[in-house]
């Protein structure tokens, strides 16, 4: 960021490298506890090839059995046969609900062999509750794995009441994603009916619902107790509202908001993206409602997966906002005012005007004495922030209650920002994507 | 069940293929903070706390994939990281100013040396031992603070934690520490 003496204490030499690994050692357990996993991850990813390693050798191919692609073709002459007759069967039902379930019949415990894609658990610690978000690499090239789980399933036994009664379909949405569609099969001549629930039905797909998740294995493994409660939208709300009362931006606000959903649902329901991390929360057992964290643009959305409704529960960066959102934004933190957006909206800004940049920032603080730095007591300002308003036109926000502080954001999201305290001068960079947080002074 | 020995501070381990898990979390508790070292050095201010962390995992995958080749003793395990770390860090460094678009000319690692640039690296080879004398000559705490804010690039609020300080200390030695390092070597001459 800037040129200073103490940037040369990089690329040192191995003897000045060795005695500040003995004098001043920089790993503690955690951060060991990481790396180890991320360690183990590669490797397990690799298997036993790394990349340039050479593999001779003839490998033999078993002859393929033809009988599988018999039973296929088989499958799919009976599903297209089969799926007319569904329909037309549904129509004609004018009833849904013939099926009166008797409880005086214990129920069946029936074991469902489900084969379920599982692609990213491996970037997944066993407790999720201090695992920090880190996208690496080795968790977006590890090949999809196929897990296999055995689900014990309730199946109720009933009579039918309506002997007459044809195979209904009581769902009108698609079951998987409903999750109470009821089928009544009639097997044979027999007048009892099977009534599978489609919650047993879930099971068998792929599609990602709570029960098949990430969360959910942990729970059937026993890494999370059976009760652990899920997140509600009030405590998600909460959460977020905090993380961004602590001026937290960038990474830094997303992996706080991820370390506290974690600590009360245990685990997040499913991961997936590439590049762009995202994270799922089912609200409750369904997956009807659930909280969406975007590590692409640092937002967190409730969505209504029912009636395609949701909410931002982030706010939306201030460099983005209308003048509605703005004042909203001003009334929630009470001691932030976003100056230089309010200015563009009321055209006293242009839209274009340029950002500060950290090397024009040093360069102005080289050419600054300390009377310079100081703040006038009655117009608030220093030379040096009428220096940084000339290009900038206002700072973005100023905050504080007591000590007063500027805020110079160097992107349109905050995400580099120069803060400059209002009366004593000291001015200071951060990034908040990586941590860096540095004083910067003169060098004159 | 595959099985190889390691030595490890002049003792013989027995190892199968379950204690490499348990090898690789010693070696990383061992060796995790010079492999860190090595890297941040290598790669500088560029680069952030999850890249060097990543970074230094890789090393350990590289060096644990092949575990029938595993060095025998201590210092052998220690040399084998050390190459590697230097050579991921110097990868990292090369990824990351690729990354920040800098040009390949002003890519010092890619440019043949002239006779002005060698001068150039001298000096700044001078000036770096001169640094790290003035920070060692600090004492403790003080030079502590400079390697932990300079080198590792750690935050006063993580350095105050570290050093069981509040952070108004750590920040007012810091500033002070700075200025005595500034007129040593301004003594010196630089």
């Amino acid at each position: 960021m800037k040129d200073n003496i103490f940037n040369k204490m990089s690329g040192l030499d191995d003897e000045s490298v060795d005695k500040i690994t003995e004098m001043f050692p920089d790993m503690n357990n955690n951060e060991a506890e990481r790396i180890f996993r991320k360690t183990m991850e590669k490797i397990s990813g690799s298997e036993e090839f790394a990349a340039g390693d050479s593999v001779s050798g003839i490998e033999h191919v078993k002859s393929r059995n033809f009988w599988i692609y018999g039973t296929m073709a088989a499958a799919v002459l009976i599903a297209v046969v089969t799926m007319p007759m569904m329909f037309s069967a549904m129509k004609r039902s004018p009833d849904p609900s013939p099926v009166t379930e008797d409880d005086s019949t214990p129920p069946q415990l029936m074991e469902l062999t489900t084969e379920t894609s599982v692609a990213k658990t491996t970037a997944v610690s066993e407790n999720p509750i201090n695992q920090e978000h880190t996208e690496t690499a080795a968790a977006q090239e590890t090949a999809p794995q196929t897990k296999k789980t055995v689900l014990k399933v309730q199946i109720p036994v009933t009579k039918e009441t309506d002997k007459s009664a044809q195979t209904t379909m009581a769902a009108k949405k698609d079951p998987v994603k409903t999750g109470n569609g009821n089928v009544t099969v009639q097997p044979g001549t027999s007048t009892t009916t099977t009534v599978v629930t489609s919650k047993a039905a879930t099971t068998t797909t792929a599609y990602p619902t709570p029960e098949n998740g990430i969360r959910a294995q942990m729970i059937a493994e026993g890494k999370l107790p059976k009760d652990q409660p899920r997140l509600t939208l009030d405590q998600a709300k909460q959460i977020v509202r905090s993380a961004e009362s602590q001026r937290l931006t960038g990474t830094k606000k997303m992996d706080a908001i991820f370390k506290e959903f974690n600590k009360i649902a245990g685990s997040f329901d499913l991961y997936f993206g590439s590049g762009i991390a995202y994270y799922t929360y089912y609200l409750d057992d369904n997956g009807d409602t659930e909280i969406l964290m975007n590590y692409g643009n640092y937002t967190v959305e409730y969505k209504n997966n029912k009636d395609g409704g949701g909410y931002l529960l982030t706010q939306q960066p201030v460099s983005f906002m209308n003048l509605e959102e703005l004042n909203e934004a001003e009334k929630k933190c009470i001691t932030s005012q976003y100056h230089r957006r309010r200015s563009i909206l009321m055209d006293e800004l242009p839209d274009d005007q340029p950002r500060l940049t950290a090397a024009q920032v040093q360069e102005i603080l080289d050419q600054m004495s300390d009377e310079d730095m100081k703040s006038d007591y009655i117009s608030g300002e220093s030379e040096f922030i009428k220096r940084l308003n000339a290009i900038h036109g206002k700072p973005d926000e100023s905050f504080g209650s007591g000590m007063l502080y500027c805020c110079y954001y160097l992107d349109d999201y905050g995400i580099e920002t120069i803060t400059v305290e209002y009366f004593k001068g000291g001015t200071f960079y951060e990034n908040a994507n990586n941590g860096d947080q540095q004083e910067m002074y003169s060098e004159r | 069940m595959r099985l190889f020995y390691m030595k490890a501070n002049q003792e013989v381990m027995f190892m199968a293929d379950d204690n490499i898990e348990s090898s690789c979390r010693e070696n990383i508790l061992r060796y995790g903070s010079y492999v860190k070292a090595i890297i941040v050095n290598r790669a500088g201010s560029m680069a952030s706390r999850e890249d060097i962390e990543d970074c230094v995992s890789d090393v350990f995958a590289e060096v644990y994939r092949s575990p029938q080749s595993l060095p025998s003793t201590a210092e052998e395990m220690k040399a084998l990281l050390v190459t590697v770390a230097k050579r991921r860090g110097i990868d990292l460094f090369r990824r990351l100013r690729y990354r920040s678009s800098i040009s390949a000319d002003s890519d010092q690692l890619g440019k043949l040396p002239s006779d002005d640039d060698t001068e150039t690296e001298v000096d700044d080879r001078d000036m770096k031992r001169a640094l790290w004398k003035a920070v060692e000559q600090l004492g403790d705490p003080d030079s502590a603070i400079i390697v932990y804010q300079y080198f590792y690039r750690k935050k006063i609020r993580e350095i105050a934690e570290i050093l069981s300080m509040s952070a108004a200390v750590v920040y007012k030695r810091s500033f002070r520490a700075r200025q005595k390092i500034k007129e040593e070597l301004i003594k010196q001459g630089y």
